[in-house]
């Protein structure tokens, strides 16, 4: 698993690549929340080279998204392949963080 | 406590298995008259094998008579853990019964030999009388641990299938080597079958190990059980402030899980208890036989 991310001011792109999973989870979840303590209020999240995530990685979208929203920001996750984009519907993560078609979707929708 | 007395699963399921222990002291008996009357090193390891299978079925009945009448308050967590241990035993007695086995099937490959004497026919009708006795508990052993959900059950159920599947093939070797023992090659289908029979005993204790051990050290739940954990933790997302972590453990028949929140101090208790309680519910609705506990944490300060 490998994260990046760029600055634009106050939003943050993140890009995950490989698999998020009880593995990963806690480095993952280490960088993102240290993006936020940065000053990141928004997050668009590319999801293009996230092959696979388990529960673990669910929980740290989940705290993520908290952190996000205890910030008044905005999160949104783009161009996530097909078996990613189920489990987040199957464990109804839709209504909480938004998904694009794309990275550059997920990006407008954090300006906006 | 009374047999009457007992839950109705409980009781069903001690007298399941004390029909089996009965059954596999039967058993044990004729194969050990069936392998003193004669020289088949399949017969010579179906004794082994029967033994130690009874000794497991008497240790689980002792184990079941444990969880009917001595549970209650000794034991608050359930006795889930014995049921595991109990099953981590059977796979640890198969194992020895695998290494007789296949020693012995060395043994005879090194030195074959046509089978012969009186315990021939007298297992080949207790092999054929036994798969079908096996084949019936093993079915019905079965079909209560699907319902139960009883890591017991099942690995008994497990244990009277594979008797069945060994009665008939330990017949069929029988047969054959009688049928075809003008040819020299026919001596090896003795220690052969045998062989065959350790291998599909080591399939059983694989399988039952794995469960047993995973579930006493504690493992977490299934994935599938995790996202509907999340599921109702997106549900809610609005109502809580911060998720402070979720632990979950199996215990046997039970699930256990743990549910860390932090809520805001502003909100009124009243509400909050609403809102965990109906998390709390929706998931014990999802997942079977689980027991949910919602910890409260304050700002700063985690629950105890």
């Amino acid at each position: 698993m490998n994260i990046t991310h760029t600055r634009q001011d106050q939003l943050a792109l993140v890009k995950i690549e490989g698999r998020l999973d009880a593995a990963t989870a806690a480095a993952a979840e280490k960088q993102l929340v240290d993006l936020v303590a940065a000053g990141a209020r928004s997050i668009a999240v590319d999801g293009s080279a996230l092959v696979y995530i388990s529960s673990a990685g669910l929980r740290v979208l989940l705290s993520l998204a908290k952190k996000i929203k205890a910030a008044q920001g905005q999160i949104a996750l783009g161009g996530l392949q097909p078996q990613v984009k189920e489990i987040l519907e199957i464990a109804g993560f839709s209504s909480i963080m938004p998904v694009y078609a794309t990275a550059e979707e997920a990006r407008r929708a954090c300006e906006g | 406590m009374s047999t009457a007395s007992l839950p109705s699963g409980g009781a069903a399921r001690e007298a399941a298995i004390r029909v089996s222990m009965i059954t596999g002291g039967i058993d044990t008996v004729i194969t050990l008259g069936a392998m003193v009357a004669a020289n088949s090193a399949v017969l010579l390891a179906d004794f082994f094998k029967t033994f130690l299978e009874f000794l497991a079925v008497a240790l689980s009945w002792l184990a079941i008579r444990r969880i009917n009448r001595g549970g209650g308050a000794t034991y608050e967590y359930g006795l889930g853990k014995l049921e595991n241990l109990g099953s981590l035993l059977v796979g640890v007695l198969m194992t020895a019964c695998l290494l007789i086995i296949t020693g012995n099937a060395v043994r005879n490959l090194l030195h074959p030999a046509h089978i012969r004497g009186l315990g021939v026919w007298i297992s080949m009708a207790a092999q054929l009388l036994y798969a079908v006795i096996n084949g019936k508990l093993g079915l019905r052993g079965w079909r209560m641990a699907k319902a139960e959900a009883s890591p017991l059950m099942a690995s008994q159920a497990r244990l009277l299938l594979t008797r069945a599947v060994a009665n008939v093939f330990i017949l069929t070797s029988l047969v054959l080597s009688l049928a075809l023992n003008r040819f020299h090659w026919a001596q090896y289908i003795d220690p052969l079958s045998s062989l065959v029979i350790a291998a599909s005993i080591l399939m059983a204790a694989l399988g039952i190990f794995s469960s047993s051990v995973s579930d006493l050290l504690d493992r977490t739940l299934e994935e599938s059980d995790q996202l509907v954990i999340l599921r109702e933790l997106a549900r809610y997302f609005d109502e809580y402030e911060v998720l402070h972590g979720i632990r979950s453990r199996r215990s046997g028949t039970d699930v256990y899980i743990e549910i860390l929140l932090e809520f805001n101090a502003e909100r009124k208790v009243g509400d909050v208890q609403e809102a965990v309680e109906q998390m709390r519910r929706r998931i014990e609705e999802q997942i079977r036989g689980s027991r949910v506990t919602i910890g409260l944490a304050r700002s700063g300060i985690p629950a105890a």
